[in-house]
């Protein structure tokens, strides 16, 4: 170990003599090489000898200037540092009054201090707080900090002065007061912000004006109080206030938005941001909180979704929509343009809308983007928000990019759009400032894309449900020229007495609700009957429905005629009106009656007698008024035999029936019919057909039809087309070829059968009627009693022509 | 409109379908056959279309696919149900060449 040097004892340099110091030097004012550091290093000789040479060294070399007083404050000793410090040499400091050393305003007061310190010696440190001069030579002052310290010598007491130059310092805190002035005037005259000190427990250390304002609360109400009474019992019941301070602890810094409450119990929407504070150990040591009353802007951002919410709702066309989102969003954030993207399924592209300082060079107005590369895509794909605080700051493909440096947009925020959880886009707004949007835009937008989603879902649907209506409206016209183009029979025609009789029995009973039973055999017009009886009814404003029983599988029928709710059954997706319901107010045709399940027979009598049905699943009764008209082409009076058609319905349905006779009982028709059908196909096939053959014509009057005037009409129809030229083209040989022996034997009867028919057909026509001017009797030119013995000796029946 | 009814004992599960397989009621049937795949085990799926009225195309790939995952039977009546199972055989058949 090295030891240091040892100097000479110098003593203290004074008039003459040495002044031996036998005092050690306070600790708290330890200049450097003091003697605890030369004793670390010495073998003690004696530690007077060793703290005399210490003090003699450290006076040399001491960094604070060294003066040594007698009790009348005279210098008698002073070090270099003195002399350097104030100008003199130390020949000239020794002898003088110490009061000199100090500025002329002090000096007045000089000796009385002196003789207090001489009644009552003591170390004694004046510091900053006393705020000391010491006196140049050149007159120049500065500020020192001194010690005194009381020394015994051999020649009595004296007083050791340490005086420090304390510029730097003196500097540093005056510009630290001004930082505190400054900082203290600003948080003062803050009005707008509550700003705040808690203690590492929550208790309010500082208050500045605005947090009086907007809690309050004066200063001497608050503090020392916990920061808890500030928020709203049920932030309190869930330990809001400690969670923060811990959150704050563990992260640095809070920021958050709610409810809080004022000193009278109001509540105002707070926007707080609680920081940690630590000392240079890492201890925390407090907390600073900063609040502002937002609850303007929380009004005013309500009353922007107030006015968004309405404006969407009023705009159900989707380009429009756009207009109304980008003014509403604009009163809550500035921005240049908003974007609108919508996913097209049907491309996998997206649909992109801006809205904004429309420039067709630089906003596309309405473009396609692919989903991938680009910004609205990602956040359509991965359902996360996404802000561009600056162009230069992200990566997207070039397109993209080139796009927004295009547009000149330099930041922007983009938010997803679902509905029902369903993604169906993003909304986007653009600015060219750098910077200027960030998470607070995002977090409004995102609350505003909520309402834009279920707007763009109402409008997307809007302008399904118009293109639906469209089709539907197409669809309408459509049957509407199918109804028209079956009613080409509207007249019906013909004009044998058949026919004739069926038509007044029509008139006789459509005025009337009661229920139809058309019987016939298939295509003899029992539909056109049907609609004939509607047509000439009170109900003709009302809908005409018809069901043909046969066509429906039986499962679904009882659906098809009374409907069914949601869930009914399985598949039963969505509720379904029945037919009966349909036919409210008009008239409802089941065709082919004889078809209809027997189960279902009765719930259509409880319809007709009841008037109400159910829908399958339902359990409420619908009241209905509807006519029904019911076909067949079977015997249902032989159904009902057989227990294959229930009687009670078969009456019910057989109030009034309209038997529509075969063709070939209207013989005399089939010319008129054979040239309306003939005018009717050549007209649509744009054919002018002038004439047709006689021998075509008793060809086709010869003929049985059993598929009545259905076939005489498809026959018709396919004549007109293999007809060239003028004159009507007939291939009369496929008649002829479908004759079989039992038909010819049909086509020529025996007298008797023949006899027996005409009798037969003038008594289904008279309804049973023989007597009387109408009567069958009259019609075949016979008198009653002839016809009651032919009708005997011909076997007929009441049954077989009633 | 489509009606879909099951019955099954412990041999067989029946599907009856009435009406028409198309648009949403394929989706119906796709989302019951869902439902019910997992209870069918080892047993004989009958797939009952005799009161089928009409099939679009995405309702005759499903039967298909239904028909390939599980052989089912085929009921028929009518010459239209009869050639849709011949289409529903096809198409399983297609499917499970794709699967493999």
């Amino acid at each position: 170990m090295r030891r240091p040097c040892r100097r000479p004892s110098l003593g203290l340099q004074s008039a003459g003599k040495k002044v031996t110091v036998q005092n050690r030097l306070e600790p708290n004012m330890r200049p450097s090489d003091s003697p605890e550091q030369v004793a670390a290093g010495t073998p003690l000789h004696g530690r007077a000898e060793l703290a005399q040479s210490a003090l003699e060294n450290l006076f040399e070399v001491s960094p604070d200037a060294i003066f040594v007083t007698d009790a009348q404050g005279v210098i008698r000793g002073a070090n270099p540092r003195a002399a350097e410090l104030f100008g003199h040499t130390q020949t000239e400091l020794i002898g003088q009054p110490i009061e000199n050393l100090v500025p002329a305003r002090f000096r007045g007061r000089h000796p009385s201090h002196r003789e207090n310190y001489n009644a009552h010696p003591r170390a004694r440190q004046m510091g900053a707080a006393m705020n000391l001069f010491g006196l140049r030579k050149d007159g120049a002052e500065f500020p020192v900090d001194i010690m005194l310290k009381p020394v015994e010598t051999a020649d009595g007491p004296v007083v050791l002065s340490f005086v420090r130059d304390v510029t730097e310092q003196r500097a540093a805190l005056e510009a630290l007061r001004r930082n505190d002035v400054q900082l203290r005037s600003i948080v003062e005259s803050v009005r707008d912000y509550a700003i705040y000190m808690l203690d590492p427990d929550g208790c309010v250390m500082t208050w500045n004006p605005g947090a009086e304002r907007i809690k309050q609360y004066t200063a001497d109400e608050i503090l020392v109080k916990h920061f808890s009474r500030f928020f709203t019992q049920d932030d309190l019941d869930r330990g809001r206030p400690a969670e923060l301070l811990r959150l704050a602890a563990e992260r640095g810094r809070v920021e958050e938005e709610g409810w809080r409450v004022r000193k009278d119990g109001s509540r105002f929407w707070a926007d707080t941001v609680l920081t940690a504070i630590r000392d240079d150990a890492g201890q925390l040591t407090g907390y600073s909180k900063v609040t502002r009353d937002f609850t303007d802007r929380k009004r005013a951002e309500e009353a922007v979704m107030l006015q968004l919410s309405n404006a969407l709702l009023a705009n159900l066309d989707v380009g429009k929509l756009l207009a109304a989102i980008s003014a509403s969003i604009h009163e809550v954030i500035p921005h240049d343009t908003s974007a609108l993207a919508l996913f097209d399924p049907a491309t996998n592209d997206m649909v992109v809308q801006f809205m904004g300082p429309y420039d067709a060079d630089v906003f596309p107005g309405d473009a396609r983007v692919p989903v991938d590369g680009t910004i609205a895509g990602r956040v359509f794909r991965t359902g996360e928000p996404f802000c561009m605080q600056r162009l230069a700051e992200i990566e997207f493909a070039q397109e993209t990019m080139r796009s927004l440096a295009r547009m000149g947009m330099n930041a922007g925020c983009w938010v997803p759009l679902s509905h029902h959880g369903k993604a169906i886009g993003t909304l986007g707004i653009l600015s060219r400032l750098e910077g200027s949007l960030g998470a607070q835009e995002l977090d409004i937008l995102a609350k505003i894309a909520v309402q834009v989603a279920m707007a763009v879902d109402n409008a997307m649907a809007f302008r399904r449900i118009a293109e639906l209506r469209d089709q539907l409206r197409q669809e309408k016209q459509y049957l509407e020229s199918e109804i028209n183009l079956e009613n080409r029979y509207e007249d019906i025609v013909g004009e044998s007495k058949g026919l004739r009789q069926v038509l007044r029995e029509i008139e006789t009973v459509a005025p009337t609700d009661a229920t139809v039973l058309i019987q016939g055999e298939s295509g003899t017009g029992k539909e056109l009957l049907a609609r004939a009886i509607h047509r000439l009814s009170p109900r003709s404003e009302h809908t005409f429905v018809k069901l043909n029983c046969a066509a429906i599988p039986a499962g679904l029928l009882e659906s098809e005629l009374f409907g069914h709710e949601k869930g009914a059954f399985t598949g039963a997706i969505a509720r379904k009106i029945g037919r009966v319901e349909l036919a409210n107010g008009g008239t409802l045709f089941l065709d082919e009656v004889g078809e209809l399940p027997l189960d279902l027979q009765p719930k259509i009598l409880r319809a007709l007698q009841e008037r109400e049905i159910e829908r399958l699943g339902g359990n409420r009764s619908i009241p209905v008024n509807m006519r029904l008209i019911a076909a067949t082409n079977r015997d249902l009076a032989k159904m009902v035999a057989d227990k294959e058609f229930r009687s009670d319905l078969y009456y019910r349905l057989k109030v009034f029936p309209v038997f529509a006779p075969p063709l070939r009982e209207r013989v005399s028709d089939i010319p008129i019919l054979v040239r309306h059908f003939v005018s009717t196909h050549g007209r649509r096939m744009g054919k002018t057909i002038e004439s047709i053959p006689d021998e075509t014509m008793e060809a086709l009057v010869r003929w049985r039809w059993p598929g009545n005037i259905r076939e005489l009409e498809n026959f018709l129809e396919r004549a007109v087309i293999l007809t060239r030229g003028p004159v009507l083209y007939v291939p009369l040989a496929e008649l002829q070829m479908a004759e079989d022996p039992q038909e010819a034997e049909q086509q020529n009867p025996t007298l008797h059968e023949a006899e027996r028919e005409h009798i037969l057909r003038v008594l289904r026509e008279t309804k049973g009627q023989i007597g009387g001017d109408d009567g069958a009797a009259a019609r075949l030119g016979l008198k009653r009693t002839t016809l009651n013995s032919k009708l005997k000796k011909l076997g007929i029946e009441r049954s077989d022509y009633m | 409109m489509l009606r879909i009814s099951i019955e099954e004992n412990v041999e067989v599960l029946e599907m009856k379908l009435e009406g028409r397989i198309a648009g949403p009621w394929a989706a119906e049937l796709s989302r019951v056959w869902v439902e019910t795949a997992p209870r069918l085990a080892s047993r004989k799926l009958v797939l009952d279309l005799s009161s089928v009225t009409y099939a679009d195309s995405g309702g005759t790939e499903l039967l298909g696919q239904i028909y390939a995952q599980t052989n089912a039977e085929l009921l028929a009546g009518t010459l239209w149900t009869q050639s849709l199972a011949e289409q529903i055989t096809r198409c399983g058949a297609q499917s499970v060449k794709r699967e493999l």
